[in-house]
């Protein structure tokens, strides 16, 4: 009789995956702004976070004020450059951060099982709100520095600044996705991603060349945080001469980005796979 | 014939009498032991933020011997060694049980915090008591192999000692407290990540935790001083390196004393309203 209704459910329609991303994270907002005083507290957040970071390089700057020829304008636009690219990564890819929640929580199992890129599950799930404060320290930290800053701005140099900003972001996604695959495979080792962000806001806003050599060569050729903010700004002040190893490293911070990356991704998808058979 | 004897209920209550409330203590490094990845995640934390911060202030500081703000090159490091100790080692352990409030009221379990046959603001002091001790473990496990590698240079007196160790004692009292009462937040707010966020920002920047204080602009430390995070950190390091004097050390522990009282009351206080408008999510 009528048993074929019942037997084929229809085939789910094709999304595609951006459509699919603005999808869920327009319903994350609005779970998000149904509780306003924790939405204002989110954006409040993400501004005092970054406060703490200007703060203390403001605070170390009026202490102790010669860093290596580096002058106030100059300093901040290495931090500048890094906390725009820092605000970026925490508005599309910062719910990272929250892989350990998830795994606790149960949702990261469920995300394995739906027919959708568990990365882009979890970029989306929840609205990065704070990012929103994030932007907005970085934005004001830019702006001062550029009016302290006496440079030439040629169509070159503006798209040279802002290469280095979105690699600083790329950068950041590269490490924290290394941290992540760690986490998937050692549970509770999580705090990673506090050093991370720790040590990026505290040690990468300095000249390089303040540190002792094994400092800049872990920053350099170990946790890259250098081409996050130091090597782009030595080349847009005019410090590229007294940058270490190789003057040539000012323009390696787009392919330091990809390499972080590629070997990023590949670590999460050891991890993920590691996680599928084990979890 | 001979009657049955009632069966005598077992467990480890009848062992000694009464629940021995005090096994709590060991809740949060039994808890931390059983996930190996996490301590020797903290190791690697702790040891490389110490190094960076030895090596950051050596490279301010350079080859002089000049003091800033009343801070020798010794002085800073040893402040800021024993302040990442003291502050990271807290921060990395923060919700390693996973016992907080804020996720209990989430998945709803918090309920049981309440039928237990132990009050519990009782149970969450116990298991406080034994998070400071394992935080404290950390602490003197660093300071061993700071002093002994001279990282960290010994206090100046074995009174400046007797007093940095009181005042981390009181120190520890107003960091469980001011702990307690963020997370008894979310009886009210359900998600306390905001609040809990905003205090760990004023924690940082105002505990030391960050820069030492003496840094901060003069008006910044004075008011800085007086407030409760200052008692967690400042206070006993700035005591341990001799930057205030065993002699003035009175008013700091009066104060830091003060402050454990207060926020023991408030936090009093928040229990008692808080079981009385606890809402269970999803019972």
């Amino acid at each position: 009789m009528s048993t074929k209704t019942s037997a084929a459910p229809t085939p789910a329609v094709p999304v595609g995956r951006l459509r699919l991303a603005t999808v869920i994270l327009r319903a994350g907002l609005r779970s998000q702004l149904a509780n306003r005083a924790d939405f204002a507290m989110a954006v409040a957040n993400g501004v005092t976070y970054q406060i703490t970071v200007v703060l203390f390089a403001t605070v170390i700057f009026s202490r102790f004020p010669a860093l290596d020829g580096w002058e106030l304008g100059e300093i901040l636009l290495v931090s500048s450059i890094r906390m725009v690219g820092h605000g970026l990564y925490m508005l599309f890819f910062g719910n990272l951060g929250l892989i350990p929640h998830l795994l606790r929580e149960g949702r990261f199992d469920a995300f394995r099982t739906r027919p959708a890129p568990t990365l882009l599950q979890v970029f989306t799930y929840e609205a990065p709100v704070n990012a929103l404060g994030d932007l907005v320290v970085a934005a004001v930290s830019l702006s001062v520095c550029l009016s302290l800053l006496d440079i030439e701005w040629s169509v070159g140099a503006v798209l040279f600044l802002i290469l280095a900003m979105v690699c600083a972001t790329v950068i950041e996604l590269g490490l924290n996705l290394h941290i992540a695959a760690l986490v998937l495979r050692f549970r509770g080792s999580e705090s990673l991603f506090f050093w991370l962000d720790n040590t990026a806001g505290t040690f990468g806003n300095y000249p390089l060349s303040v540190f002792p050599t094994i400092l800049q060569t872990v920053f350099t050729f170990g946790v890259p945080i250098a081409f996050a903010g130091y090597y782009p700004a030595a080349w847009l002040t005019g410090h590229t001469d007294t940058v270490p190893f190789s003057q040539a490293l000012v323009y390696a911070f787009p392919l330091v980005a990809l390499a972080v990356t590629a070997l990023g991704l590949a670590a999460w998808r050891r991890g993920l796979a590691w996680y599928s058979r084990n979890g | 014939m001979t009657l049955p004897s009632p069966a005598r209920p077992v467990g480890p209550s009848t062992a000694a009498g009464r629940p021995r409330a005090f096994r709590l203590a060991f809740l949060v490094p039994r808890t931390e032991w059983a996930y190996k990845p996490r301590i020797v995640a903290t190791t690697f934390v702790i040891v490389t933020q110490v190094f960076l911060y030895v090596l950051l202030w050596r490279a301010l500081y350079g080859e002089g011997s000049q003091t800033v703000v009343g801070l020798d090159a010794s002085q800073a490091i040893t402040y800021s060694v024993l302040a990442t100790l003291m502050g990271t080692g807290r921060v990395v352990l923060e919700g390693a049980s996973q016992e907080t409030a804020q996720s209990k009221i989430r998945d709803g379990s918090v309920v049981f915090w309440f039928v237990r046959p132990l009050a519990a603001r009782r149970y969450c002091a116990w298991r406080g008591v034994g998070e400071g001790l394992y935080a404290t473990a950390w602490l003197c496990a660093g300071l061993a192999i700071g002093l002994a590698t001279g990282l960290v240079s010994a206090p100046p007196t074995w009174t400046a000692t007797a007093v940095a160790v009181l005042s981390y004692a009181l120190g520890q009292v107003v960091f469980y407290q001011i702990g307690l009462l963020v997370d008894l937040t979310s009886f009210w707010t359900i998600t306390s990540f905001g609040v809990n966020r905003l205090v760990a920002f004023a924690q940082l920047l105002l505990s030391g935790g960050l820069v030492p204080l003496w840094f901060f602009p003069d008006w910044f430390r004075m008011v800085g001083e007086h407030l409760p995070f200052a008692a967690t950190i400042h206070v006993p390091v700035s005591l341990y390196t001799g930057r205030i004097a065993a002699a003035d050390a009175g008013w700091f522990l009066a104060e830091q004393a003060l402050w454990g009282v207060l926020l023991t009351l408030a936090g009093r206080f928040m229990w008692h309203r808080a079981a009385r408008r606890l809402l269970v999510l999803g019972g």
